[in-house]
């Protein structure tokens, strides 16, 4: 009877062991494992994402797991790992989470202060945890600068040409010289004198 | 002690040991802090970066390094093209890099490969970048809906 559901329950495992190793930048594939260090590391990793589910250490393994004696059958190491790794996961991460999404949110919201003001908006209905990224780094770092300049009306003509959104300087403009040199205290001294006398 | 001979020893978290020139070394703020206030010679763990993923970012450190000093003959415009192609790498590749880049307090480096992501949201579709970084959406219809409605004026001028 259970044994029947093993399967899938590995394959569920073998998914959360790639996608955890994946996110914490470790590879049990080389050489020298060192399985509890790793496990530390990745810890220390899931931990890092603000508004995100904490990894519950949890030694009882009935709460969610059917793996029980029957399952001594599996290869020792196989099942160590799994165990482990089940340590590492909640629920919530059985999906396949994007790895965008898996970054630490500081990083998320560094990455989003380098896109446009224009796309921010698409931004908002990617996903939630993108959404709330959009929503901080708008308010630290978008408030505060410059939006790249744009045509107020565009067309789809536009858009194919990207190179006429490119800014234009005006033809023949003059060169403007303009610096604080200008302002000098001897001239002002005279427009005093000339204003007042 | 000449700065340019000492080595840094650094041990990645698969255990690979690099030996790496100070002056590259020290690129990473983090690493700086651990030899300044460490013993001298011993090996400084590096927990949460992978070797493969290290010795990419030594090439990246060692090549600023170079550049900066003179050592090697390159214009910043041929350092800027080396950076684009540095970055040309696969996705996991990529977040692995801003991770260890963030982990090892390598301010450069980091701007690199967030706005290298930055550059892959740039005009793209709320479904584009979805399936660009495979991303499930989290949104129910009707949450969805209230916060297409909010940006309304947005979405009709870009026709998404």
């Amino acid at each position: 009877m259970k044994t029947a559901f093993l399967p899938e329950l590995e394959l569920d495992m073998e998914m959360a062991l790639s996608k955890v190793l994946r996110t914490s930048s470790l590879n049990l594939n080389h050489g020298g494992v060192n399985e509890e260090e790793e496990l530390r590391l990745g810890f220390v990793r899931r931990t890092l994402g603000l508004g995100r589910k904490r990894v519950g250490i949890s030694n009882d393994m009935e709460d969610f797991s059917p793996l029980d004696s029957s399952a001594t059958k599996l290869p020792l190491l196989k099942r160590q790992c799994s165990e482990r790794i089940v340590m590492m996961v909640t629920f919530d991460d059985y999906h396949e989470k994007s790895s965008l999404e898996s970054l630490p949110q500081d990083l998320l919201i560094r990455i989003i202060c380098g896109v446009d003001h224009e796309d921010l908006k698409r931004l908002l209905i990617v996903s939630k945890s993108i959404r709330e990224a959009t929503v901080i780094a708008k308010q630290l770092h978008f408030a505060y600068s410059t939006p790249t300049k744009v045509k107020a009306f565009r067309t789809s003509i536009d858009f194919e040409e990207p190179s006429e959104l490119d800014e234009i300087e005006a033809p023949n403009a003059p060169r403007q010289w303009r610096s604080h040199r200008s302002i000098n205290r001897n001239k002002l001294a005279d427009i005093s004198v000339a204003l007042f006398a | 002690m000449g700065s340019t001979s000492t080595k840094i020893k650094l041990r990645t978290s698969d255990q690979k040991v690099f030996e790496v020139e100070k002056a590259v070394a020290v690129q990473s703020q983090t690493i700086k802090y651990f030899y300044e206030n460490g013993c001298p010679g011993s090996v400084i763990h590096v927990h949460s970066v992978s070797g493969d993923i290290l010795s990419k970012i030594l090439d990246y450190c060692k090549k600023h390094v170079n550049s900066a000093a003179g050592k090697e003959d390159i214009s910043p415009e041929e350092l800027y093209e080396w950076d684009t192609n540095f970055v040309k790498v696969d996705q996991n590749t990529l977040f692995d890099l801003i991770l260890a880049a963030n982990c090892l307090k390598i301010e450069s480096l980091l701007d690199l490969t967030c706005q290298t992501v930055a550059n892959m949201i740039k005009g793209k579709r709320p479904e584009e970048i979805r399936t660009t970084f495979n991303i499930k959406n989290d949104y129910t219809p009707e949450a969805e809906e209230a916060v297409r409605r909010e940006n309304k004026w947005a979405f009709d001028m870009l026709g998404v």
